[in-house]
């Protein structure tokens, strides 16, 4: 045995180190030969699995009409441009070359030679492209155009690569840079016939510079091979106006120089449509009022702890034995619009807290209440503060407000259903309906809503007694003032439009809007004084450039006029039972709920970074988020459902803006 | 002296140094006084007869430290070539001999790897480099030997069976990393990605650098020391590919040879 291994043993010991193929490839061969520039561009990039040698020479052979190149390594061509030693990492090799030809080359051949004395040789898959004699802004390498800084001051000049298959940072990356300069720098507007559909850089779209535009006084910038460079001085204060600052622009190729007019378009002036809408908000003046018996005694103890939750000392405000139920609801509507009218002078906006203390178990009752209610509280609620914004009921029974009119400005407390989600009456009391009970052998634990009914608190206080029940500790109200302006318009069953003060839009016919969806976190709506009906803020840019409108009236929706927060103590109540003697025990805590809706807890509602309103240059080429310019996407036309959120160019960012 | 003659001699010794031997089998009544202590040859060369003293020139288990330099090559079975100086520590442990080596390795290109350069093959091999050694030897045999020429004093010679971890630092090679990041990189099995980047500038025409940052070697060493303390100790250890999973090495089994001198105290 010993003896079969002892081969395989040398052979091993012995054996050499393997050669590696270092699996050279080119993912980057591109010629392109621009016939109105008289150069040949080539572009490479190499990689290799095990890297490549600094050794390795790139080489070139072509032939035209006049000479034959043959294989020739790029670093021994002149080259038409600046090309810089690129290091592409120490897996790759890459570069670029420009070559002046003066006729349109054939056989245009490049290869990677692995040494500059070895024999082998990786033939590239080169692309050739070539570009005949055209326009500039199409036909050449290089285009040249202008933007603005943020404050629409200051023009940057920026140079633009362009191959038929290689893009400009690309280009860049690889090494090319090239110089260019511009001069002359002169404003105006542009004749009406100028079209810049296909030029949408502006490069060379005319012969120079219109003869009607002013020149701009001070320095060029000055001649640079970087991307982009800025003016050194500011526009004058007379070119604030002017949409467009041209100047002739001047690159090298291989016949010398070129010169062409470039323009710069300012950025489209764009501000907040309508910064923030205000509705100030108010504590709301409480009125308390009680409805009950008062010849006869219900449950003493469940009547104190509805004073107790709503903060009401006095005797009842109408007694319900002394007033048939026929005739309640006027008593009733009556009795509270003199205490509405008595408080108004407060000045404040008011909200009823009612306590309704019965043992009536058919709901004529609570009907008769709603009634009431209904008698006062519409009319109450529509006008201009103060007023009698809604009101919070403490039935003993679970209910529900079975009113349109008052459906959506009355809150009744404890809800008839459990889960308080009935969508009729989305705002009935939503307090901690339903009460936990759980039993662990001799003990049981449960929690009582702060706002139960009557046989639920009796249940509760029986077993775990009265100090266990918890308490309110304060009951406040939030209501939207309202102005002699304002003005509810319904939206759909349950929710209402209010135009609080007047607040509008202005435009002219040609500004254009942009609406951003993502900020919006503002239930705001739009009217227009021909049609009342609301319209979602969405809606206002398109509708806007449809048919201009003068002004747009600003509102808030809302579905319910305001707001409880109630602070209590809660109690997690237990008790344990043994040999028939129960003894309670509960864990108090502190809680805070809101009943109503939430809107009413800012006044103010940011719209400034919802709706933006363009009122110059609305029509010019953007910035986007990232800082690149597109020349084909305007204001106007792009941004109406889109954020509009630029970045710009600034003074010392350097010379090679983002640009794809 | 005749055979017989040492043999008995042998067994008087033996007889006086050893305990007594099982009792023989009945005899005869003596006829004489010394018949009382005549023994059968046959039965006199299979019993133990005795120990002797090992000889010892220099007792290497005794001492406490031992110092010296080292030079070698490394014969990587590849087109490069790499030559190795350094120092070496020993230490005995137990009955092993223990040693921490640091070396620095030089790497060069030879004319077969310059014209592999030029052509798109690479061959594994490994930038100049150094290289912390951590090992152990076992010996297996030792003795007093006389050396040539003959004026030169007898010597201890001591064989052992050596394992090595060998850990390969490559200067430079992590530059632009972060703490954090070298913290993580320089014990990991292999090379990471920036420092082959690193390594790429520096390696031999023609060189693929081999990832691996451990090695394990096993072989012999031979030591020889000298009455007061001075040692020779050549050496040859083979790279085993117990390592190769983890540090993705593409070198087979290279060779180690080395020769060092020194001082053991």
């Amino acid at each position: 045995m010993r003896a079969r291994w002892l081969p395989l043993v040398l052979l091993l010991a012995c054996s050499k180190v393997p050669f590696i193929d270092v699996n050279a490839a080119f993912s980057l061969a591109e010629a392109a030969w621009f016939q109105d520039e008289a150069t040949l561009f080539i572009f490479y990039e190499v990689q290799a699995e095990q890297g490549l040698s600094g050794d390795t020479v790139m080489e070139l052979s072509y032939r035209t009409d006049d000479e034959v190149v043959d294989w020739t390594p790029l670093s021994e061509l002149a080259t038409v441009h600046q090309h810089l030693a690129v290091d592409c990492g120490p897996f790759s090799r890459c570069g670029s070359t420009s070559v002046r030809v003066a006729k349109a080359p054939s056989a245009i051949k490049l290869r990677l030679r692995y040494h500059p004395l070895g024999a082998l040789s990786l033939g590239a898959p080169l692309h050739v492209n070539f570009v005949r004699s055209g326009a500039p802004w199409s036909n050449r390498s290089l285009v040249v155009y202008g933007v603005f800084d943020a404050a629409n001051t200051r023009v940057q000049w920026r140079a633009r690569h362009q191959f038929p298959a290689v893009r400009n940072e690309e280009a860049q990356r690889l090494g090319l840079r090239r110089l260019f300069s511009v001069a002359q720098q002169s404003y105006g507007t542009l004749p009406s016939d100028t079209d810049l559909t296909a030029n949408v850089y502006g490069y060379g779209f005319a012969g120079v510079c219109p003869a009607d535009f002013s020149p701009l006084l001070g320095a060029d910038p000055a001649p640079t091979r970087q991307r982009a460079i800025f003016a050194p001085d500011d526009l004058a204060l007379a070119a604030a106006a002017a949409p467009v600052v041209c100047a002739l622009a001047t690159v090298t190729d291989a016949g010398g120089t070129f010169v062409a007019p470039a323009l710069a378009r300012k950025n489209p002036r764009v501000r907040a449509a309508f910064p923030a809408l205000r509705s100030p908000i108010q504590e709301a003046k409480l009125v308390r009022m009680l409805l009950a018996p008062c010849h006869r005694t219900v449950s003493d103890v469940h009547l104190a702890m509805q004073r107790q939750r709503l903060g009401i000392t006095g005797s009842p405000d109408l007694c319900l034995d002394e007033v048939s139920v026929a005739n309640l609801a006027t008593a009733f509507a009556t009795l509270l619009q003199a205490r509405v009218d008595e408080e108004r002078n407060t000045g404040h906006d008011m909200i009823l807290l009612l306590a309704l203390h019965h043992d009536e178990t058919t709901g004529a009752l609570s009907n008769a209440v709603q009634a009431g209610l209904g008698q006062v509280l519409p009319a109450e609620s529509q006008k201009s503060s103060p007023r009698l914004a809604g009101a919070m009921v403490f039935d003993s029974y679970g209910g529900d407000v079975g009113r349109d009119d008052i459906r959506n400005l009355v809150i009744w407390c404890p809800a008839r259903s459990a889960s308080a989600a009935d969508p009729k009456t989305p705002h009935n009391c939503a307090i901690a309906p339903d009460s936990l009970n759980i039993t662990l052998g001799y003990f049981t634990f449960a929690t009582l809503p702060i706002l139960p009914s009557r046989q639920k608190y009796l249940d509760y206080v029986a077993k775990y007694s009265v100090a266990n029940a918890g308490q309110v500790q304060s009951l406040t109200c939030r209501v939207p003032g309202r102005t002699p302006l304002s003005d509810d318009v319904p939206i759909g069953q349950y929710g209402v439009a209010t135009f609080f003060n007047g607040e509008s839009v202005t435009a002219a016919a040609t500004d254009a809007f942009s609406y951003c969806a993502a900020n919006d976190k503002v239930p705001a709506v739009y009217r227009l004084s021909t049609n009342p009906q609301p319209q979602p803020l969405a809606a206002l840019p398109d509708a806007h450039a449809l048919n201009p409108q003068p002004a747009y009236a600003l509102g808030l929706v809302w579905d319910f006029p305001f707001l409880v927060r109630l602070q209590y103590q809660n109690v997690f109540a237990g008790a344990g039972t043994a040999f028939s003697v129960t003894i309670p025990f509960g864990i108090a805590s502190d809680a805070t709920t809101y009943e109503g809706a939430s809107l009413w807890q800012q006044d103010t509602f940011a719209l400034a970074e919802v709706l933006l309103q363009c009122d110059r240059f609305c029509d010019h080429p953007t910035f986007d988020s990232a800082g690149v310019y597109n020349p084909q996407v305007s204001f106007a036309a792009s941004y109406r459902d889109r954020c509009y959120r630029p970045l710009f160019p600034g003074v010392g960012e350097g010379g090679f803006p983002r640009d794809p | 002296m005749t055979l017989s003659a040492l043999v008995l001699c042998l067994g008087v010794l033996a007889a006086a140094d050893t305990e007594a031997p099982p009792a023989p089998p009945p005899a005869p009544p003596p006829a004489t006084p010394i018949d009382a202590y005549r023994m059968p040859f046959d039965l006199l060369s299979e019993r133990m007869i005795g120990t002797a003293a090992k000889p010892l020139r220099f007792d290497w288990r005794k001492t406490r430290l031992g110092v010296g330099v080292v030079a070698g090559q490394l014969l990587e079975l590849n087109n490069f070539e790499s030559s190795k100086v350094g120092g070496v520590a020993r230490f005995v442990v137990g009955g092993f001999l223990a040693h921490v080596g640091l070396n620095g390795v030089w790497a060069s290109a030879t004319p077969s790897s310059d014209l592999l350069a030029r052509t798109p093959y690479r061959q594994a091999g490994r930038p100049g480099r150094l290289e912390l050694d951590l090992g152990l030897s076992l010996p297996i045999a030792e003795g007093v030997v006389t050396a040539w020429p003959a004026f030169f004093p007898a010597t201890e010679m001591v064989l052992l069976v050596t394992a090595e971890l060998r850990y390969l630092f490559y200067a430079g090679s992590l530059h632009g990393a972060s703490a954090s990041e070298t913290l993580k990189t320089v014990l990991t099995p292999h090379l990471s990605a920036r420092e082959q980047g690193n390594l790429e500038a520096r390696r031999l025409p023609g060189m693929h650098i081999d990832p691996a940052r451990y090695a394990a070697l096993v072989g012999l060493t031979l030591d020889i020391y000298l009455h007061a303390g001075f040692f020779l100790s050549p050496r040859v250890l083979v790279a085993v590919p117990v390592l190769q999973g983890p540090t993705g090495s593409d070198l087979g089994l290279w060779w180690d040879v080395a020769v060092g001198a020194g001082y053991a105290f």
